[in-house]
């Protein structure tokens, strides 16, 4: 059974049909990658996972569970939402904005977890009473992510996480990626356009084209069909 | 003497004003047009309660404080789901709704005569009626005041607040539902108003409704924006100066006829001077 499920999802803004009829099973413990294009809906699947953009139609399952995604009901469950652009709160420091993350959690407890994830992320360390407005994009980036984890969300969105950031903070941020897998067990639902970097991490991937999935299987097999170049070069025959 | 004493009074009350305007505007970045009406509500709740119903100071200061955080609740309760120029535009609203009760429910706020005869403040037989006893008792209140918010702003409930300001969007995604943030703040800052409108009713000893215009609001504004946004000393430095400032230019000799009109020019060009070569105010910790 799937942790988390989006069946028949249907999206509009406006005039636009930015999801149409989608169907994502995000498996425990698993990375799920979602890919496509730009424009295909790839966020718009996490926002309507997370209950950020309201659904025309189609059901969100929790657990097995049919649910009502809200964002607060949804972090309650345990889940965490890193959305693009990073948007740390600039004015803060990285101790108070990894701190927000942790809503319900008790201030000694949040001192331990936020000990314990300076040792994934060792450069946050080192500027923890820094204002975030003065980090590079990379370390806000990992500053984005440790806001994420410090709930210990048993799943884990992540909305274009490498977006302008340099290789060298590509890599750091993937690995930083595993490792959390690795400790804590999470499910991690990675939307990206780094294919190579993503598929090397991915268990299980969606393409998306248009609102509509395109094709879906594990990176290996992806790897080795058309379908990435069709959707992403737009070669078709 | 008793002149600096009655300038220092002023000081106080409008600091008070200052320091729970700026928790609202300069913490959380909600722009509140409506701080006046918290004010006029402090004042003419303990003037009537001591006037009308010979109630003591104290307790009149109190019930007059919850039943300004209670209006601010109920108006709350709508004005939190705002943000930006909605919010601003439904809190000067409010100010308006506010200033027409004061203006026209005669038979309780006796309309534009006003209520004359408010006393000062006493514990037992000893009275505040000097001057110099009044500021001891405004500067404690001002203190406890400072400490509060102090306290409140530097909270995990304060990083909130200052989240909020920065992108309340993003706080939400974490589970906050930051319309009960914004309903708290609402309500701490006019309870905080209200109180020194208590102060101010008891020290003028008449009141009306023209004192508590949206014009008052707009200058109560201009007074953090002077002193600095999400800054509790720079919310007393800009009481300081626009307490102190009319004052000054009593004495740069103004013709009679134009004096008014050439200190409103003074506070214009001040304020322009400001927004261009000083935007974050004196102490400030955001622009406007």
């Amino acid at each position: 059974m799937p942790i988390l499920e989006m069946q028949k999802g249907d999206v509009w803004y406006g005039g636009v049909h930015a999801l149409d009829t989608v169907d994502v099973r995000i498996e425990a413990h698993a990375i799920t990658a979602i890919m496509g294009p730009n424009g295909a809906g790839k966020s718009t699947v996490l926002k309507g996972l997370f209950g950020l953009i309201p659904m025309r139609s189609g059901d969100i399952f929790f657990e097995g569970k049919k649910i009502i995604p809200i964002p607060h009901e949804m972090a309650r469950r345990g889940m965490s939402c890193v959305p693009q652009g990073r948007r740390v709160f600039r004015s803060l420091t990285v101790e108070e904005n990894i701190s927000l993350g942790a809503l319900h959690v008790s201030p000694l407890e949040r001192h331990s977890r936020i000990d314990a994830l300076y040792d994934i992320f060792p450069a946050l360390k080192h500027k923890r009473k820094d204002q975030a407005g003065t980090l590079s994009g990379g370390q806000q980036q990992m500053l984005a992510i440790c806001r994420g984890l410090i709930s210990q969300p048993r799943v884990l969105l992540l909305d274009e996480p490498t977006l302008g950031l340099t290789p060298k903070f590509v890599s750091e941020i993937f690995a930083c990626i595993q490792d959390i897998r690795l400790k804590f067990e999470t499910t991690i639902v990675i939307v990206e356009h780094n294919l190579k970097t993503l598929f090397s991490i991915a268990d299980y991937a969606y393409v998306l084209e248009k609102g509509r999935v395109y094709a879906q299987g594990k990176p290996d097999e992806l790897l080795h069909t058309s379908v990435l170049q069709k959707v992403f070069l737009a070669i078709h025959e | 003497m008793d002149y600096l004493i009655h300038l220092a009074i002023l000081f106080s009350i409008y600091a008070m004003l200052g320091i729970t305007l700026n928790v609202l505007v300069g913490y959380t970045g909600l722009l509140s047009v409506s701080h006046a009406s918290f004010f006029g509500i402090g004042a003419y709740g303990t003037a009537l309660l001591m006037v009308d119903a010979h109630w003591n100071f104290f307790p009149a200061l109190m019930l007059a404080s919850i039943v300004g955080g209670m209006i601010a609740y109920m108006i709350g309760c709508v004005l939190s789901r705002f943000r930006d120029d909605y919010y601003a535009l439904g809190s000067l609203g409010l100010n308006v709704i506010i200033f027409s009760f004061f203006l026209n429910l005669q038979t309780i706020t006796r309309g534009p005569l006003g209520i004359p005869g408010i006393v000062r403040p006493n514990i037992g037989s000893f009275h505040f009626s000097e001057n110099s006893m009044f500021l001891a008792l405004v500067l404690c209140a001002l203190a406890l005041l400072w400490m509060f918010f102090h306290h409140v702003t530097r909270s995990s409930f304060g990083m909130v607040l200052r989240a909020i300001r920065e992108d309340e969007d993003a706080i939400q995604v974490f589970g906050y539902r930051t319309h009960f943030f914004k309903l708290a703040i609402f309500v701490l800052s006019a309870m905080g108003a209200s109180i020194a409108g208590a102060f101010f009713a008891s020290y003028i000893s008449y009141i009306d409704p023209f004192s508590f215009t949206v014009n008052e609001s707009v200058f109560l504004l201009a007074l953090i924006i002077l002193g600095g946004l999400a800054s509790h000393t720079g919310s007393v430095l800009g009481a300081l100066i626009f307490v102190l400032l009319p004052e000054a230019l009593r004495f740069v000799g103004f013709p009679q006829e134009y004096a008014a009109q050439m200190r409103q020019l003074v506070y214009g060009v001040l304020l322009i001077i400001l927004v261009l070569y000083r935007p974050r105010g004196i102490a400030g910790t955001y622009t406007f």
